[in-house]
């Protein structure tokens, strides 16, 4: 009796080693962010000698409301409609907002960056001085993710491919496609390094 | 004969100490053999091997969702008595649940059957009474699908929003149980127990928009779970 008990303890632990040991709490980041590294020609991790600062074009926009009239003109952030009574003539100027996602970071080995939720294809300005910078352009589909009722939703992403402007970039690649809330390294800048 | 094939059905099933046996000695007769497996396993008593059926209703996934829990089961059994010590078992469920999370306000709602299948072991069979403690062991199966929807998902860096609403995502879990329990007589064919059960899950199968939040039979989709019955026996007269 005791002997099948053992084998039957030894079945089901085999059993239980092979689900694994995998950990089902919510993780502590409900966001996913693509992790970028940089390194040289020969794969090698570099620091970034110039204060890095990265931006984006966002999907929300500046409206500026200008007021015209013979003599006069008023810009404003937000609308008079008493100057129109008054006769002014109304014209709009549209302006797609920037966001700054990160700014002027010295000695950068990396940078974590957020995908957008609607957007496929995403533009980041990698500014390394006044005069020098690079844009890199990510495309993705984006995965709205239920991982429980208790953590909530996330978004995921499937990087579908990573291209840039070469001005110190020498080339980019995708490294893991798949962007999730635990943080991999998903695509590598490869720079150019002068000795 | 019925006898016989249980013996090696089991020596198969379970063949540690047989099989290292049979690889020493490959051309000893066949009886001797069978003497050794019922040796192993303690099989010496003349009682026949088959004792009876009892069919089983659990009382506790009914129970739980009358109290406020999130989540229904009901389920039946059918189990076979061999020797009033191994006890083969299938359990045939029905799990639902359609529950809102009131912090994230997601929605999450399925209905699904789920299918058992195991073994018993009554650990007092030496006692011969009609109450005892047993050990068992189960493989769980369910083919599922789930809808979730939730309030949009707002872009905190880029702006703008995206609608969560997924419905018929298909899924499937298999997974372990290792139980113990108790059963006791009541009235004459009427038994009554509980099980407790530690469950483990082997494969679930994620879609790329969700992962199961509540799988049939099994529970919360976490990786192990504990589960319990509260069981109503009825043994079919036999003889």
């Amino acid at each position: 009796m005791r002997r099948l008990l053992k084998v039957i303890m030894l079945v089901w632990g085999l059993c239980v080693c092979m689900a694994g040991c995998e950990s089902s709490d919510c993780l502590l980041s409900s966001e996913s962010y693509c992790s970028i590294s940089f390194v040289d020609g020969q794969g090698k991790s570099v620091k970034l000698l110039d204060t890095l600062t990265v931006s984006v074009n966002l999907n929300e926009y500046d409206t500026t409301y200008i007021y015209r009239s013979a003599t006069d003109t008023v810009v404003s952030q937000s609308p008079i409609d008493s100057l129109v009574a008054k006769g002014y003539e109304l014209s709009l100027l549209v302006e797609q907002m920037q966001g700054v996602l990160l700014n002027r970071k010295s000695g950068a080995e990396g940078v974590e960056i957020p995908l957008s939720f609607t957007s496929e294809r995403d533009t980041f300005f990698f500014r390394y001085s006044a005069r020098l910078a690079d844009t890199v352009y990510v495309d993705h589909v984006n995965l709205p993710y239920f991982s429980s009722m208790d953590c909530g939703t996330v978004m995921h992403y499937r990087i579908t491919s990573v291209s840039s402007t070469h001005h110190l970039i020498d080339s980019v690649r995708i490294v893991n496609p798949e962007v999730t809330n635990t943080l991999k390294e998903n695509v590598t800048i490869y720079y150019t390094v002068n000795n | 004969m019925l006898r016989s094939i249980i013996l090696l059905t089991i020596s198969l099933l379970l063949a540690v100490a047989p099989a290292s046996a049979q690889t020493r000695k490959t051309r000893q007769p066949v009886e001797p053999q069978r003497s050794r497996i019922a040796e192993w396993l303690d099989l010496t008593d003349s009682i026949p091997t088959f004792q009876g059926v009892s069919v089983i209703t659990d009382l506790v996934g009914p129970g739980w969702y009358a109290l406020g829990g999130d989540f229904f089961s009901t389920e039946a059994a059918l189990e076979v008595n061999l020797l009033n010590r191994f006890f083969p078992i299938v359990e045939v469920g029905y799990g639902r649940t359609d529950a809102i999370n009131e912090d994230t306000d997601l929605h999450y709602k399925t209905t699904a059957p789920y299918f058992r299948v195991g073994l018993n072991y009554n650990v007092q069979y030496k006692k011969k009474s009609p109450g005892y403690i047993y050990a068992g062991l189960r493989v769980g199966y369910t083919s599922f699908t789930y809808d979730v929807d939730g309030p949009p998902m707002i872009d905190p860096v880029w702006g703008g929003e995206v609608p969560f609403h997924f419905t018929d995502i298909k899924g499937s879990a298999l997974w372990t149980e290792l139980l113990v329990g108790v059963r006791a007589q009541i009235y004459k064919n009427f038994h009554m127990g509980w099980s407790f059960r530690y469950k483990v899950r082997l494969n679930v199968k994620d879609a790329p928009n969700a992962s199961p939040w509540y799988i049939p039979g099994f529970g919360a989709s976490d990786n192990t779970t504990f589960g319990a019955t509260y069981d109503l026996v009825y043994r079919i007269p036999w003889k």
